[in-house]
């Protein structure tokens, strides 16, 4: 049979009903005329016809698509062409084609004419009028025809009668089953026509056709329009695009539909119900969920077509054909998320339209929909895809799990006692609506159908297949990771378990979820999880957790008044219990049960000396809804000793604590969201200690704070839920609280305790026993310590000024620290006292008692018995760990002489260390230690304490000569602050000779020196016959405070003990210059001599015998150094300005020395001064023993040396540089020395003596020095 | 999110947020520092006298007003060229004293309280008290012991924000009472 | 329907949760904590497709049967939530985002008061203010 025929056959089929719709649909093509023409040539037309694609150009702007044209080729019938108003596209035949190859006029003429006519008229009749006439040619044909008419004609024929002016309808296929070129052309022009024709055809016709669509919407608000009937128009549209494999424009068609339906529900919801709405309405009878596996459900497809399809036929068929579409599409994914949302909105929908559904149909329904959805992906995606695409379809495991599990929970068969009679009753009814399984899965293994089935039949059966699902889905949501959806359904597995009395199957996932939201911070979610909980640990008997959820339970503030109560009488139901095994206690975190709010320490800074009292007291803020009977209240305090015996003094310990004695704690509940996610920052605080004496640093460190937290951080999700954390630290040291009621919400519970060893006390744990139960806080956090102390007594004395001085009556201020002693009646401090510092004793004076903490608690009078050796100071009574307070006057005397040289010799020490520090005003104190030794009541031993004393003054003497006449002064410099009165001063000669006095020439009035001044005292010397090598001098001056006038105390008065020696003066030097021979003046620049003469002014005294003296027959010569120099620069000294003379040592023995200066400068110019030396001779004994001072001298001799040999060098060479360039090379070698004459043994008659000096003539510049 | 507001008298802007922050920090800080809203308001009235005696010189340089007159057109300027200048904003004055010596501001956006809402635990607060500070200091050194302070708050929820000014004496040695 | 909103701390726990008051107000708290899921999903998704482009909000986070989550996440990672009635189909995307924003910029208020500690929970008579009137104007 060939394909015409099978096409008619085919057609034949398709009168009733109408279409079979399968992927096979192809746009018709009718074929008229000679049939046997067309099948001879069908199969290759229908090959090369889908062979080239061809640009399809819409209307509506919409964008051209290329397609290749299939279609399926008819034998004209009339019945084919659509009557007006057919809405059924597909069937429609979009062209229509004539076949003839008739290329005999005759023959044309006699029928084929008229049949074309015919033919024509027809479609006219219909209006159609795309149509094509094929002419096919071939020679053989032509062969056996003997009036041969030229080839043209016929066409040209058929073109005239039929086709006017659109010549194009008639086509030539010329010799179609030759294999020659030009048949080959022939085919091509006649299918690119065939296209052509085609696709303007469907264009024409799918915009009329869409065009009627749109008329037929815009009625849909008139009254009797339906939604079924729209529906199955637009369908037509989606056929066609899907048959020309627009399937994208196919899809559009049903979205715009179910867009379009929805819109009516929603409006039906708001109030205006379409009336064609109503029958969708009609209750819910199958709920045989959707079907995917055949592209079109041709039942429910008549149900819509009928006017008969509840909601969901309609929704499942709609979104049965966007199924097909969208996995012809490759787009699976797009299938299971619009699934979802379609079973979500169809639950809505019915509600929304108050359809009836029997309880547990829209389950069923919903959960072999999703299977059924998921089955179709599998279908169509291999495994890895899937895998790869968890996301998309885990929605709909969870959706199907749920709904199992809510027609489990419908059907009984969640409980250890099957289904009751009721129960099964509904099965029934559920599987009633089922229906039969349907063809197309009836036979496979297994199918949504047959599992729902199954579930229902029996508990085990749903056991099984419950746990499957849910156990897939947790094992999706945990592969993509979604936590939080998995922990969702682990909770339903959990209550499911519960149900089935598993009570320890369904702790793991309660846990789970537990954990989840307390790091969240989900409060309810988490009380919720507990209650769960804890009736899963009650069923499970784990009494501790049992308690501890129930504890945390009795705290939430998210129960309702009673649940708290009933949670809290289970904790004291449980640990009131008498119980059989005794010693079992539990032991229970107690955040849960009350929070520690503040700790306050009474004496504030948590120090106490041993035997001291403290005082805790606690803020508890209770959870629980009731008042609770406490059996005792514990805190467990740890003891440490400290190494360091400085921490345990009293000010070490004050300085260290100045808080107020509050801690407070964080609120561990509120905060612990946060605590949880972040982590409390690190406290970390540098820690410095310093020793007691003086505050160097001992040891430094880092200690950080919070250590409590940080570490506790890991466990403390957990610790919440297992106690197993919680153990209690057995401390020695523990302070109880015994017997009391915990009020709902703050209480205050205070602990005493005296304070025992010494050493630091931390308080770590806090323990509250109801019954068996215990709860405990692990750690105190922040650290809370007390510190108990002992401290040995102590003696501090220390003046009241920064410095002591000599002389004065000052304050002393006595410190005397208890520590752990206490003064009895009687107990006296005893001052050995030296007679150089006795003690000023007040009877005013008064003790003054303060307690640890600085403040005053009693004051009494101080007894003080002064013998000569010793004060006795009878101490008031005082407790232990006190402090008593008094001043005392003493007066340091400065008498003893040897005191004085002691001080003498530290004040020099005091100056070069001073001066060696920093260099700081050079005049400071002479200071002396004056030592006390000071029995106390406490020890055996005797303390010794050093008071240093300053002297104020500081002296200094000179002697003066005036010829022969001596004088000696004395300068006197206050160094202290103070300024003083000076009175009665007085020089004496200690060895006291007769024919000699002194003569003061000072006022004998008072004297006020100032602070930081001087005063100069004044004697001369006069004598009669021989005098001493050296006088010893005693001044002394006595002095008191300027500003305090009484005087009443009589101070010592200052002495200064000094020698002068060898004042007698030996020799008497004059120097003159004279201006040049014949001048008046001296001019600048001219040189004028100088005389430099020397007398010696006494015979031979002991007082220079010495190695100078050389004796030559009998008469005894020194040798004399003269040095003439002038620092000023005013004088150049021409020739030797130095030189050694031998002075015979006779009175009024004279040397004149001669030499030249010439003046420098104009106007009055000082003489140039003259020094004279003793000249010893170089001496084996001296060059080892040189000292500091002769060196020098040696230098300036040696230049002078120097000078002698180079004959006369012009000595206006600055001396200077001759020293540097001298000094170097005589170092060490022995020489010989000068020595200096003591001050006044030569007196200088000449110095200060001036001489005019006038410019000379020639000088245009005027140089003059004032002087 | 920018929402940068052009304020000042001069071309000169400042970021508002940033401002409003700045205050209020400072505000919680002395509030995390003090114990008791008393104290708080006592520190924001310092602040505000020594912000107030430095800003006067520069207030008198930039806008060169001449002395004023009476009460009443220091008022004004406090008004009109005070508040403008360094807020934003013109306060209304208003319910002045039969004796011309008191009258109020009423301030009906005050920039230093956007987005601020006082906790319940410091209803006492006077949160914007730094002004009070200010106009006593700057009209200290202008020789006007004033008494400024707050009676209407719209953080305490009402509809505006009142400063009531008193004027007390005239300070005649030109040395202001030192405020350590 | 306007159901509940939801604030999350970049770290996932609640900074604020208002619900309109109902029975199952636990089942709001278990959608919106399990939409959670899906937030992450997609900033994650975010963080590698769209940095330069900033879209926050991140449209229907999770559909069930009777509710409709939709979630919005800002820069700082603050996480808003709104739950929706599924039956309340009237409600646009559009809507949905604009209230998001009104949300966010009363945030933004929020965190610019000084009293306010980042990181704890909203306590706020302006932000309530806020929601309810969103609540009033979307039921």
């Amino acid at each position: 049979m060939d394909a015409a025929a099978a096409a008619a056959a085919e057609e034949e089929g398709r009168e009733k009903p109408p279409v079979i719709y399968t992927m096979e649909n192809k746009p018709i093509v009718t074929c008229a005329g000679d049939q046997n023409l067309f099948t001879s040539l069908y199969p290759t037309l229908s090959q090369q016809l889908p062979r080239e694609p061809m640009e399809w150009r819409r209307s509506y702007g919409r964008a051209p698509k290329m397609i290749h044209l299939e279609s399926n080729f008819v034998q004209f019938k009339e019945e084919l062409l659509p009557k007006e108003g057919n809405k059924a596209l597909l069937t429609f035949p979009f062209l229509h084609i004539y076949w003839t190859e008739c290329c005999d006029t005759e023959v044309y003429k006699t029928t084929v004419k008229d049949d074309i006519t015919k033919w024509q008229n027809v479609l006219k009749a219909h209006n159609s009028l795309d149509w094509l006439i094929v002419v096919v040619e071939s020679d053989a044909k032509k062969k056996n025809k003997t009036n041969i008419l030229p080839r043209t004609s016929i066409v040209d024929k058929i073109r005239n009668d039929f086709c006017n002016k659109q010549s194009d309808r008639c086509v030539v296929l010329s010799d179609p089953l030759k294999d020659s070129s030009r048949s080959q052309e022939s085919w091509n022009a006649f299918l690119t026509k065939l296209r052509t024709l085609l696709l303007m055809s469907f264009t024409k016709n799918l915009g009329k056709f869409e065009d009627d669509m749109r008329t037929l919407r815009e009625k849909r608000t008139e009254p009797g329009w339906s939604f079924c009937e729209y529906f199955m128009v637009q369908e037509e549209l989606a056929f066609v695009f899907e048959m020309l494999q627009q399937f994208e424009d196919a899809l559009v068609q049903y979205d715009e539909l179910d867009a379009l339906f929805s819109q009516y529900v929603v409006n039906f919801g708001a109030g205006d119900g379409a009336n064609w709405l109503t029958f969708f309405c009609q209750p819910v009878r199958s709920w045989n969920g959707l079907i995917l596996r055949k592209p079109i459900d041709m039942e429910k497809r008549e149900l819509i077509q009928n006017q008969e399809a509840t909601l969901l036929d309609l929704r499942s068929y709609l979104f049965s054909r966007q199924c097909t579409l969208l996995i012809f599409l490759q787009r699976p994914w797009e299938v299971s998320q619009r699934a979802l949302e379609l079973l979500h909105n169809c639950v809505q929908e019915l509600k929304l339209l108050e359809v009836s559904v029997p309880p547990g149909a829209l389950d069923c329904w919903v959960f072999l929909s999703c299977l059924e959805v998921l089955q179709r992906i599998e279908g169509c995606c291999d495994r890895a895809q899937i895998d790869a695409n968890v996301s998309h379809t885990v929605g709909l495991w969870s959706y199907a799990t749920e709904k199992l599990k809510s027609l489990g929970y419908l059907c009984g068969l969640v409980s250890e006692k099957g289904p009751n009679s009721e129960d099964l009753n509904r099965t029934v009814d559920l599987l009633a609506g089922l229906g039969a399984e349907r063809p197309e899965t009836a036979n496979a293994s297994q199918s949504p159908y047959k599992k729902l089935k199954e579930a229902l039949s029996s508990v085990e059966a749903f056991e099984k297949h419950y746990l499957d699902l849910s156990h897939a889905t947790i094992e999706m949501y945990t592969n993509i990771g979604r936590i939080r959806s998995a922990k969702l359904v682990g909770k339903d597995l959990a209550e499911f378990y519960m149900r089935k009395k598993g009570p320890q199957k369904a702790e793991v996932y309660l846990q789970g979820a537990l954990k989840t939201y307390l790091a969240e911070g989900w409060a309810l979610l988490v009380t919720h999880t507990r209650k769960q909980l804890a009736e899963c640990q009650k069923q499970l008997g784990q009494i501790e957790n049992y308690l501890q959820t129930s504890s945390l339970l009795a705290g939430d503030n998210h129960l309702t008044e009673n649940e708290r109560k009933s949670f809290c009488q289970e904790i004291l139901d449980f640990a009131n219990q008498q119980e059989e095994n005794q010693g079992q206690k539990v032991v229970l975190p107690m955040q849960c049960f009350a929070q520690l709010q503040t700790l306050h320490f009474d004496p504030p800074n948590a120090v106490v000396h041993v035997g001291g009292k403290l005082l805790i007291e606690l803020t508890l803020l209770s959870q629980m809804p009731i008042p609770v009977q406490v059996d005792q209240i514990a805190i467990h305090v740890h003891f440490s000793i400290e190494k360091n015996s400085y921490r345990k003094t009293a000010e070490w310990l004050t300085k260290h604590k100045t808080s107020n004695g509050v801690i407070s704690f964080p609120n561990e509940i509120t905060s612990f969201p946060l605590s949880r996610n972040n982590l409390p920052a690190l406290e970390l605080y540098e820690m410095y200690e310093r020793s007691p004496s003086d505050n160097s640093l001992n040891t430094a460190g880092i200690i950080c704070k919070n250590v409590h937290m940080l570490l506790r951080r890991q466990e403390s999700s957990s610790s919440l839920d297992m106690p197993s954390g919680v153990t209690l630290e057995d401390g020695a040291h523990v302070l109880k609280c015994s017997n009391l009621i915990l009020e709902p919400g703050v209480n205050k519970i205070t602990f005493n305790t005296q304070a025992k060893e010494p050493g630091t006390y931390t308080l770590r744990q806090l323990c509250i026993s109801v019954g068996k139960v215990q709860f405990v806080l692990l750690h105190i956090y922040p650290i809370a310590q007390y510190d108990v102390y002992s401290q040995e007594p102590q003696l501090k004395v220390e003046p009241m000024t920064d410095s002591l001085l000599a002389g004065i009556p000052q304050k002393v201020k006595f410190t005397v620290t208890t520590g752990h002693y206490t003064m009895k009646n009687g107990d006296t401090l005893q001052l050995s006292n030296a007679d150089a510092m006795p003690i000023l004793y007040h009877p005013e004076s008064k003790a003054v008692i303060y307690s640890n903490t600085r403040e005053k608690i009693s004051e009494s009078s101080l007894k003080i018995q002064s013998s000569e050796k010793i004060t006795s100071i009878s101490l008031p009574v005082a407790p232990a760990y006190h402090v008593i307070e008094f001043e005392l006057e003493v007066m340091y005397l400065p008498s003893a002489t040897q005191s004085v040289v002691e001080t003498e010799n530290t004040t020099n020490k005091e100056v070069h260390r001073k001066n060696k520090e920093k260099q700081k005003q050079d005049n400071c104190m002479a200071t002396v230690d004056q030592k006390v030794t000071i029995d106390c009541p406490w020890s055996i031993y005797s303390t010794i304490i050093a008071l240093t004393f300053c002297i104020p003054f500081n002296a200094k003497h000179s002697l003066l000569s005036a010829g022969k006449r001596k004088y000696v002064q004395v300068c006197v410099q206050n160094l202290s602050d103070l300024s003083f009165q000076l009175s009665d001063n007085s020089l004496k000669n200690s060895a006291d000779c007769t024919d000699f006095q002194l003569i003061p020439l000072n006022p004998e009035s008072q004297q006020v020196i100032h602070s930081k001044q001087s005063i100069f005292f004044v004697w001369e010397l006069r004598w009669t016959k021989e005098l001493p090598l050296s006088l010893q001098c005693l001044f002394s001056v006595s002095f008191c405070p300027a500003t305090s006038e009484e005087q009443s105390i009589t101070l010592k008065p200052f002495i200064y003990e000094f020698q002068v020696e060898n004042f007698f003066t030996l020799y008497h030097v004059k120097t003159e210059i004279f201006p040049p021979p014949g001048a008046e003046y001296c001019k600048t620049g001219s040189l004028c001599s100088l005389e430099v003469s020397i007398t010696r002014l006494v015979d031979l005294s002991d007082v220079d015998r010495d190695e100078a003296l050389t004796e030559s027959d009998g008469y005894c010569t020194t040798k004399l150094m003269y040095e003439v120099g002038d620092n000023s620069s005013n004088w150049a000294v021409c020739g030797k300005s130095s030189g050694v003379v031998s002075m015979p040592v006779a009175a009024q023995a004279t040397h004149k020395v001669h030499m030249e200066v010439m003046p420098l400068f104009a106007g009055y110019l000082p003489f140039p001064d003259v020094r004279l030396f003793k000249y010893l001779p170089h001496h084996s004994a001296h060059s080892t023993q040189l000292d500091a001072d002769s060196w020098i001298e040696n230098d300036n001799l040696s230049v002078d040396k120097n000078v002698d040999d180079q004959a006369d060098s012009s000595s206006i060479r600055s001396r200077g540089s001759l020293h540097s360039a001298a000094s170097g090379e005589h170092k060490g070698l022995p020489m010989p020395r000068l020595q200096s004459f003591s001050s006044g043994q030569v007196f200088n008659c000449s110095i200060g003596m001036q001489i005019l000096v006038i410019p000379s003539k020639d000088d245009h510049v005027l140089e003059v020095s004032v002087t | 999110m920018s929402r940068q507001a052009g304020r000042g008298t001069e071309n000169k802007k400042m970021n508002s947020e940033l401002f409003t922050l700045t205050y209020g920090a400072l505000v919680t800080q002395l509030c995390k520092d003090y114990e008791n809203d008393e104290d708080v308001n006592k520190q924001l009235d310092k602040m505000g006298y020594n912000i107030g005696v430095r800003l006067i010189e520069d207030f008198l340089a930039r806008s060169n007003v001449g002395k004023c007159h009476d009460f009443r057109e220091t008022a004004d300027v406090i008004a009109k060229i005070g508040f403008k200048m360094y807020l934003g904003i013109t306060p209304s004055i208003t319910n002045w004293s039969p004796a011309g010596d008191e009258f109020s501001l009423i301030l009906e956006n005050n920039p230093l309280v956007d987005f601020v809402e006082l906790p319940d635990n410091h209803s006492s607060l006077i949160y914007s008290n730094l002004l009070c500070g200010v106009l006593r200091g700057a009209l200290e050194m202008v020789q006007m012991a004033v008494d400024a302070r707050f009676v209407q708050d719209t953080l305490k929820g009402d509809s505006v924000t009142e400063i009531r000014m008193k004027f007390i004496k005239r300070i005649e040695d030109n040395l202001p009472a030192g405020e350590e | 329907l306007l159901l509940s909103v939801v604030c999350f701390a970049p770290q996932n726990y609640p900074l604020y949760i208002r619900s309109v008051p109902t029975e199952n107000e636990l089942k709001f708290h278990y959608t919106v904590h399990t939409s959670l899921d899906v937030v992450d999903e997609k900033i994650s998704a975010m963080g590698k497709a769209l940095v330069d482009q900033r879209e926050l909000y991140l449209g229907l986070l999770y559909p069930t049967e009777d509710y409709k989550v939709y979630g919005y996440v800002t820069n700082s990672r603050v996480k808003f939530v709104m739950v929706v009635d599924s039956s309340n189909t009237a409600l646009r995307d559009n809507e949905i985002r604009s209230m998001f924003r009104k949300l966010h910029n009363s945030y933004t208020d929020i965190m610019c008061n000084p009293f306010y500690n980042p990181g704890d929970r909203i306590h706020s008579r302006a932000f309530d203010s806020m929601v309810n009137s969103m609540m009033m104007q979307v039921c």
